[in-house]
């Protein structure tokens, strides 16, 4: 290991010390807390549970901050996540490793030159280019069930199935980009979700962190608690209004519904952020035991290389340390840039669902 | 033909054929005439959403029920696209957004007829590599 990773590696051993206390009491002397301190399976659900019902009540109160600070803290560390837990840990035949790459870097040229304001990049280009790659994780996956099976039978109806709902989503993000676009923007934050329970779930117990998501997620949509904010809440955060944001997030829509999906944006925003860094990091891994922050710290440089984390380090302070001069501008920048984890998720997605439900293999 | 090459083949003719659709987009979620950055210019002005103008902070409003159960009406600040000859005074009496009539489109048509044509594809090769273990 290079000094430089021995050093952080080394500034770590506090925090070690510190969660070997917090454990040491969360175990002693009742059976709950030596269960949570001993299973994972147990513990990420009741954390996940735990951080959806602080997020519902931030979002009750103050969604703008919900929807402001998330991307600028967290956006980077789990973008990382995203290519990380997504492709460099799975057993990925070169070929789709390439493609993705090729997709990945092509997405981030589009969103560049577009925020760059160089004519000639179009939304439906860039649609294009990823509907192409869910197209091809889904074609992928059919075919690797295929060769799969005894007898080489041909594709399999659910092959067949994925492969046709990744050509209607491309037919949709062409036909109307802008809807696609939005669609996209809410529905990610179901699709971590639906990528921890199909790929890394562990256990029964997380469907409780998914009921009080998808529960809470309904009711701030469906406005019943949209008076409690108007009335109680911080409405607007370091320059971001609750309003505009709806207005982003939900035009078109009567006022009152779009502020209100404005703050389930917020809250199920908030809580993809939890699985992505929380739950699906957790689930990545064998057995049951915990992981010291070294540990988990040299296993981030195995993965992604020294220089690897050092780029994801710098980017994450420098996305954090822009957000608090300039939080609207560098909030909108990253979103746009970070387009492309939306198509990777749905490119593996659709890649897992047309090969069959098995679990994903660690490559490493 | 290895996987790969005929995963890539397909993909590569679904390119192909949706390419011809690309530039056909025309109904969708109209571009609000938000904007974001006040004194800059931007390309979402007009009662279309496609005119040439510039970023203006400004006031918007919306009406949400009040407590009692009647309508409020809430102002807060924004920043919307004015095309260059519209004036700056006023701000804006709704969210600024709309959606403009959708329904199936000759981009959309395109896109499910390569659909089509890509599953016919992938039923052919499928058939013909069929392997003979």
């Amino acid at each position: 290991m290079p000094a430089g990773a021995a050093r952080v590696e080394q500034a770590l051993r506090p925090l070690d010390e510190l969660r070997r206390v917090g454990l040491r009491v969360l175990a002693g002397g009742w059976p709950l807390g030596q269960t949570l301190a001993a299973r994972r399976s147990v513990r990420i659900p009741v954390v996940l549970s735990l951080h959806a019902l602080v997020a519902l009540v931030a979002a009750v109160f103050a969604p703008s901050l919900l929807i402001v600070v998330g991307p600028l803290a967290l956006g980077v560390p789990h973008l990382a996540a995203d290519v990380r837990h997504l492709l460099v840990r799975r057993a990925w035949p070169r070929w789709w490793l390439a493609a993705s790459a090729g997709f990945v870097v092509s997405l981030l040229a589009l969103r560049a030159l577009g925020e760059a304001g160089v004519g000639g990049v179009s939304l439906p280009v860039e649609h294009a280019l990823a509907s192409a790659w869910v197209l091809l994780g889904a074609v992928g996956g059919a075919m690797a069930a295929a060769a799969s099976r005894a007898g080489g039978r041909g594709w399999s109806l659910r092959g067949w199935a994925v492969v046709a709902a990744a050509a209607g989503l491309g037919a949709f993000a062409l036909g109307a980009p802008r809807a696609c676009r939005l669609v996209l923007l809410h529905a990610h934050n179901i699709v971590a979700i639906v990528l921890w329970l199909a790929l890394f779930r562990r256990g029964r117990l997380a469907l409780v962190p998914v009921a009080i998501a998808l529960a809470g997620g309904a009711a701030l949509a469906s406005g019943a608690l949209l008076g409690v904010t108007v009335r109680h809440g911080a409405l607007s955060v370091a320059g971001l209004h609750l309003f505009a944001a709806a207005d982003w997030l939900a035009p078109g829509l009567p006022d009152s519904w779009a502020i209100a999906v404005a703050t389930s944006f917020a809250f199920l925003q908030s809580v993809h952020y939890a699985i992505w860094l929380v739950a699906i990091p957790a689930g990545d891994r064998p057995g049951e035991g915990g992981r010291s922050w070294r540990v988990a710290f040299r296993e981030l440089v195995r993965d992604f290389t020294p220089r690897g984390v050092f780029a994801v380090a710098v980017l994450a302070m420098l996305v954090a340390t822009f957000g608090l001069l300039h939080a609207a501008s560098t909030r909108r920048l990253v979103l746009s840039l970070a387009t492309f984890h939306v198509w990777l998720e749905l490119a593996v997605l659709a890649y897992f669902l047309a090969r069959g439900a098995e679990r994903t293999s660690v490559s490493r | 033909m290895r996987t790969r090459t005929l995963a890539f083949l397909s993909v590569a003719v679904w390119l192909a054929t949706v390419a011809v659709g690309v530039n056909q987009a025309r109904a969708d979620v109209a571009p609000p005439d938000l904007c974001t950055s006040p004194g800059q210019s931007c390309q979402n002005a007009g009662p279309q959403y496609n005119q040439a103008g510039t970023c203006v902070a400004t006031t918007c409003t919306k009406t949400i029920p009040s407590g009692d159960g009647g309508p409020t009406t809430m102002t807060y600040d924004c920043n919307l696209c004015q095309a260059s000859d519209a004036g700056t005074g006023g701000g804006k009496s709704s969210s600024g957004c709309a959606i403009a009539a959708t329904g199936p489109t000759d981009a959309a048509a395109a896109s499910g007829g390569s659909a089509v044509a890509l599953a016919l594809l992938g039923i052919a090769l499928a058939r013909r590599r069929r392997p003979s273990r």
